[in-house]
């Protein structure tokens, strides 16, 4: 069994729209030592001009929605977006409420979803690995769905 | 911190190795009662439509007006995991997966389930019924078989109208007509 080794250390930005804290503490959890994310490289970054990944949660809240586009404008190409739980994948529980601007999928193309109501630590980490093989196969120019070879369990196949 | 704590700390951390959990190398091990999935089996369910009723964000939907068929999807990208509809289901149609806990995909539309309940016909006055669940056939009959399901989907009019006499009747035919293996 191999693990991906990426080339470059993956920076990830972590981006809250608007999202009820679930998926954010877990997120933190996958960094801290028990789980160790930061032994695939992964470093959380403050600003989104350094990010090649953009780990987000949350449903795009209607107020939120205006700086979630501005942020993910502001990474720079190629980059890759992780969705965390099922709030920014289809809305969730707030699913057609009158404050929510739909599902992130729906305003930006959606790289790796992650399913969970919030997912285990280590379902993110698959996640971001997914996305570090994504955004190596956009370097070199021949990304699409289905060529992405890790499996759900973090190894490559 | 004394030093006899700091000096315990030490032989535990050289005798027991490091604390990370060595995920991906190990598959993930999950906690007791962990909730996961929920699985359906359309062989059980008797499409009383309790577990649409309770489910928080929806993510169960249901049609039986499409065709010959009780349409059932659960959409994983909705669902919360929180089981009230196996807590709710009467019979064991709805079952949890409480043994893997990663669902990660590049495609979301691949996280469904589509199943359904087909109708079948009352052997004795021929309408159409939604197919019996078996634990309803076993609990009438003490065995699920082709023979007992068709004894089993007799229709509630005819069991309210007719004598056990005209019941036993249609359905011998039936079973004549359709060749359904005997027990």
């Amino acid at each position: 069994m191999d693990i991906l080794k990426p080339e470059k250390s993956l920076w990830i930005y972590h981006l809250n729209t608007g999202s009820c804290n679930g998926c954010d503490i877990e997120i933190l959890a996958a960094l801290t030592p028990k789980y160790d994310a930061e032994r695939f490289g992964v470093k959380l970054v403050g600003s989104p001009r350094h990010a090649d990944i953009v780990v987000a949660t949350g449903p795009v809240t209607a107020v939120a929605k205006e700086s979630v586009l501005r942020v993910i404008d502001q990474v720079p190409d190629p980059k890759a977006i992780v969705v965390v739980g099922v709030c920014g994948i289809t809305g969730g529980v707030f699913r057609g409420g009158y404050s929510v601007a739909g599902p992130l999928d729906t305003l930006v193309p959606v790289d790796v979803y992650v399913f969970g109501c919030p997912p285990k630590p280590e379902g993110i980490m698959v996640g971001i690995l997914k996305a570090a093989e994504v955004l190596e196969l956009k370097r070199k120019g021949n990304y699409h769905k289905e060529v992405v070879k890790i499996s759900e369990h973090g190894e490559t196949i | 911190m004394p030093f006899g704590e700091i000096f315990g700390k030490l032989v535990d951390t050289l005798i027991g190795g490091p604390v990370v959990k060595p995920f991906p190398k190990e598959p993930v091990k999950v906690p007791p009662k962990w909730r996961g999935k929920p699985q359906y089996d359309s062989e059980d369910c008797t499409g009383c439509r309790q577990c649409e009723r309770v489910c928080p964000p929806s993510a169960i939907t249901i049609d039986d007006k499409k065709g010959d068929f009780f349409h059932y999807e659960i959409d994983y990208g909705v669902c919360i995991y929180c089981w009230y509809c196996i807590d709710a289901c009467p019979t064991t149609a709805l079952s949890g997966d409480d043994k893997s806990g990663l669902y990660v995909d590049t495609d979301r539309t691949k996280e469904k389930l589509n199943d359904g309940v087909p109708y079948v016909e009352c052997p004795v006055c021929g309408s159409k019924i939604l197919r019996p669940a078996r634990t309803l056939v076993v609990r009438q009959f003490k065995k699920y078989t082709p023979e007992t399901l068709v004894r089993a989907s007799v229709c509630p009019k005819c069991r309210r109208e007719k004598t056990p006499e005209e019941i036993e009747a249609g359905i011998e035919k039936y079973i004549e007509e359709h060749a359904v293996p005997r027990d």
